[in-house]
């Protein structure tokens, strides 16, 4: 193994050394549980996926959870009721996923930018009327269960922390893959397109396609994570792939920052806080709340987030490395204020 | 043909609102370059608060009135404390911005109302009238009557008001707008308050037929922008052809095929027009709105 290898081991080791570190500290938080960090982890990679589509494509995407949910629902049938192989499931949902994107996104690219939000919002939709209304093969409203627990050979996913261990891995590889990608060919095409379109075609750069496959890539992140997810509760209904966990996973990229792979992370971490902290705080101020009023709380964050942390708390945390770089006098002075991918590069 | 007429006559209450609600997308989407994902959810705070005022025991007139003020107050918020602060962000950031706004609504709205559907009675009561061998529910024609006096008052607004015409050349061309001294953001705020306040008014008359609940915002508005694409989105009159042909197509489906098809012909509709027109069915009126 040579020199140029210990860098990146250092790093991903690290970033999954913090995976682990989490677990003794949602034990110490009064209202935080292992299971919220399997939450954390599943959403993250989720929402990963969307912030290549936002950061890069440029597009809203409104119905990333019917991506999540082709995965959860292909593994679920498929592992329950054909006894295919985990695995074998998991890329089938894969490729379902990346194929229904590809298409929407064949009809939506060509269009005016901001259609594919309406687009993909209608989109979501359907998918979670058609799964709660084909009751023979999704069992409607009451779902569908009887998911087997994710086994690979010796190695069983059967407690949170385990599966929780095997989501941050996934989620790392994740980000590794996103990080590789980035910094290929078509990865440089995609940075420039997220710069500037118009300069990005004028190199030759061909946009609809580009957006196109990386729509793809968003939607089997999503489906990964939604196979994972069927695993792990090993029971799945409409309900998880609504309206409301797609804006949640728009409230994680957002939050975390569309300009940087980091954001994914870092976003699904406050929302996780922040929806749990909301649970055990507005019944006390509110008495008799019902129902999901952590939209609120979404909505919220989002507004606010944009409004004073346009970049999102990764463009946040890269302009404090800058500043903190700049007060040391180790930089220039009144350089544009980089991604943390750039700060890292340095 | 007399069972057509039927759901013709059944749709098209709730199509006029679909047009109203699209209109507000086409005048938000010409004048500022955004979509606002609220757009439904001004229909919602304004129904929800004429039911609570009417609950209250305050009288029909000014509880509507009121509400229909509370929704273009809500407009007017939206553009001062929301989109204009981020102006210079992108198109991207600003859309994204309504769907925030969009959420903290609903999440308000249940908070304060719950998950109960509510409703008063319809504006005048009795039987429902019988037009050409199909009967016609009361309050469907004060929905059509509303929908009419609104069409012909923006017609006379964008026709015969100087801030009018200043609206429509900003939807024209921004940049040379600015230079005729019409200050686009102050359009920005015209534009968001009264199209708020249009889908107010669709809120306060819709409530007798659909009752008033706190997620009604997403659908609505979802209908809304299919109606508002359907004309085009560049023409607040193609928004109400619009909006009148998805609520009969919608009627037509529920009688033929089944109920459950309801959601999803507004949807069909929506894709079918980003795949085939995008322009819309009534591209031609591009420059004039009237």
């Amino acid at each position: 193994m040579g020199l140029r290898w210990w860098g990146p081991l250092a790093l991903w080791g690290g970033v999954f050394g913090i995976g682990v570190l989490l677990v003794p500290l949602a034990d110490a938080l009064p209202f935080l549980t292992r299971a919220n960090l399997v939450v954390l982890a599943l959403h993250a990679i989720a929402a990963m996926g969307l912030t290549l589509v936002m950061g890069f494509a440029g597009q809203v995407s409104l119905g990333h959870a019917a991506f999540y949910g082709v995965g959860a629902y292909t593994t679920a049938l498929l592992t329950s009721k054909a006894e295919w192989h985990p695995l074998l499931a998991m890329a089938a949902g894969a490729v379902m996923a990346a194929v229904l994107a590809a298409l929407l996104g064949r009809i939506v690219f060509r269009l005016r930018g901001h259609f594919l939000a309406m687009a993909t919002l209608a989109f979501g939709l359907v998918f979670y009327v058609v799964v709660r209304s084909w009751d023979s093969l999704t069992g409607g409203n009451q779902g569908t269960g009887g998911i087997p627990d994710l086994a690979l050979g010796r190695l069983r996913f059967d407690t949170d922390t385990s599966m929780y261990l095997l989501a941050w891995g996934v989620l790392v590889a994740g980000l590794i893959a996103a990080r590789n990608l980035l910094a290929s060919r078509p990865g440089r095409a995609l940075v420039a397109m997220g710069a500037s379109e118009v300069a990005a075609a004028s190199t030759g750069i061909d946009v609809a396609r580009t957006k196109m496959v990386v729509f793809a890539l968003g939607a089997v992140y999503a489906s990964l994570a939604g196979s994972l997810y069927a695993h792990y509760v090993k029971y799945v209904s409409p309900e998880s792939f609504g309206l409301l966990p797609s804006l949640r996973f728009l409230v994680i990229s957002t939050v975390g920052g569309i300009e940087s792979v980091w954001g994914a992370p870092l976003g699904s971490a406050v929302v996780v806080l922040l929806t749990e902290g909301m649970r055990e705080l507005i019944p006390k101020f509110v008495s008799g709340a019902t129902g999901s009023y952590e939209i609120l709380a979404y909505g919220v964050a989002l507004v606010l987030v944009l409004l004073f942390l346009p970049r999102g708390l990764a463009g946040g945390i890269a302009a404090l490395t800058q500043r903190g770089a700049e007060w040391l006098g180790a930089r220039q002075r009144r350089a544009p204020v980089p991604t943390l991918e750039e700060v890292e590069l340095r | 043909m007399s069972e057509f007429l039927q759901f013709v006559a059944s749709g098209i209450g709730q199509g006029a609102i679909y047009g109203l609600v699209g209109v507000g997308f086409v005048i938000v989407y010409n004048v500022t370059g955004i979509i606002n994902f609220a757009q439904g959810h001004y229909l919602m705070l304004s129904a929800l608060t004429a039911v609570s005022l009417r609950e209250a025991g305050v009288p029909a007139v000014p509880a509507l009135l009121v509400a229909m003020v509370a929704a273009a107050l809500a407009g007017l918020v939206t553009d001062r404390l929301v989109i204009n602060p981020a102006r210079r962000h992108s198109t991207l950031t600003l859309i994204i911005l309504t769907v925030g706004l969009a959420i903290a609504l609903e999440g308000l709205a249940l908070l304060i109302w719950g998950v109960n559907p509510r409703r008063y009675a319809p504006f005048t009561a009795g039987p429902p009238l019988e037009i050409g061998g199909a009967a016609v529910s009361r309050q469907t024609l004060w929905v059509l009557g509303v929908t009419l006096a609104l069409a012909l008052a923006l017609w006379w607004f964008f026709q015969r008001t100087v801030v009018g015409k200043a609206m429509q050349a900003c939807a024209m061309n921004r940049e040379a707008a600015r230079l005729q001294a019409i200050n686009p953001a102050q359009m920005s705020l015209y534009a968001f308050t009264m199209a708020a306040a249009v889908a107010g008014v669709a809120g306060v008359v819709l409530v007798p037929i659909t009752s008033a609940y706190y997620d009604m915002g997403v659908p609505f508005g979802l209908k809304g922008f299919t109606a508002a694409v359907i004309g085009g989105l560049v023409s607040p009159f193609g928004a109400l052809a619009g909006g009148l042909l998805l609520g009969i197509a919608e009627a037509v489906a529920v009688g033929y095929v089944s109920s459950a098809m309801a959601e999803g012909v507004a949807f069909a509709v929506l894709a079918l027009m980003l795949i085939l027109r995008p322009e819309g069915l009534l591209a031609r009126v591009r420059t004039r709105w009237a």
